[in-house]
């Protein structure tokens, strides 16, 4: 139950890095092709949106890495 | 299965938008450019041959292409159906007609319909003169229309894959 536990965490994983690297790529599109149409302002917020999306993706893993942190050291 | 048929229709339905946004700049600037031979033909119509503007809007609507061919063949129509129609009125009909078939600016259409107020109601130079100054408000018109479709077709083309791209990664 363990072993099948970790391992589906394990694909979950694997599967959010390449969600996000789709993200930083189609990202990078976004701002080249609005940069190219004279849209500086909107290849900023694309970029923006881009890194956002990707934060709200990863930011439950960044918790639970603090505080894996906190309790290696025996501070929760 | 089901979640590669939605990521399919989600990309197709996002990237048909795009397309169809830059086809829209492409038509404008085409249309535009077409105006501007049709009215060299009706100007034909009027100096040399000297025909009345129903038979020269329907001669002119027949020579054009599709969309632009509408304002012209439209206006030609009304002067049929409706009896008593003037000639500002039945292009008025033609103007509405395109207007409703291709996406034209708010200037465009304002041009062609100062274009029609002067139509048919005066001397054969007064109609020369009022169709060089429509040919040349479509011509300017028309270089701003290439301008837009220079920096906006291939953006939107792009952008309309792309944005189906970012929602199915979002999603799936």
């Amino acid at each position: 139950m363990t072993i099948i536990g970790r391992e589906m965490k394990k694909t979950m994983n694997i599967e959010l890095i390449f969600q996000i690297a789709g993200i930083g790529i189609l990202t990078s599109i976004f701002h080249t092709v609005l940069k190219q149409a004279g849209k500086e302002e909107y290849s900023f917020i694309a970029t923006l949106a881009g890194v956002s999306i990707a934060l709200i993706m990863v930011v439950q893993l960044l918790a639970e890495l603090l505080s894996k942190v906190k309790s290696v050291f025996f501070l929760s | 299965m089901v979640r590669v048929i939605g990521a399919l229709l989600v990309i197709g339905g996002c990237g048909y938008c795009g397309l169809s946004i830059a086809r829209s700049f492409r038509l404008r600037a085409q249309v535009l450019r077409s105006l501007q031979n049709g009215l060299n033909l009706l100007e034909a119509e009027i100096s040399y041959g000297s025909t009345p503007l129903p038979l020269a809007l329907a001669r002119v609507g027949e020579k054009l292409g599709r969309e632009s061919s509408l304002v012209f063949s439209q206006a030609a129509q009304a002067f049929r159906l409706h009896k008593g129609v003037t000639a500002g009125e039945a292009w008025e009909e033609g103007v509405k007609r395109l207007a409703q078939s291709v996406v034209l600016s708010q200037e465009d259409i304002s041009i062609l319909r100062n274009f029609g107020h002067g139509l048919g109601n005066s001397a054969k130079n007064e109609q020369l003169k009022n169709i060089a100054l429509a040919r040349e408000q479509l011509s300017m018109a028309e270089k701003e229309a290439c301008l837009a479709r220079e920096r906006y077709e291939k953006m939107w083309r792009y952008l309309g894959f792309c944005l189906g791209a970012a929602i199915v990664l979002v999603l799936i």
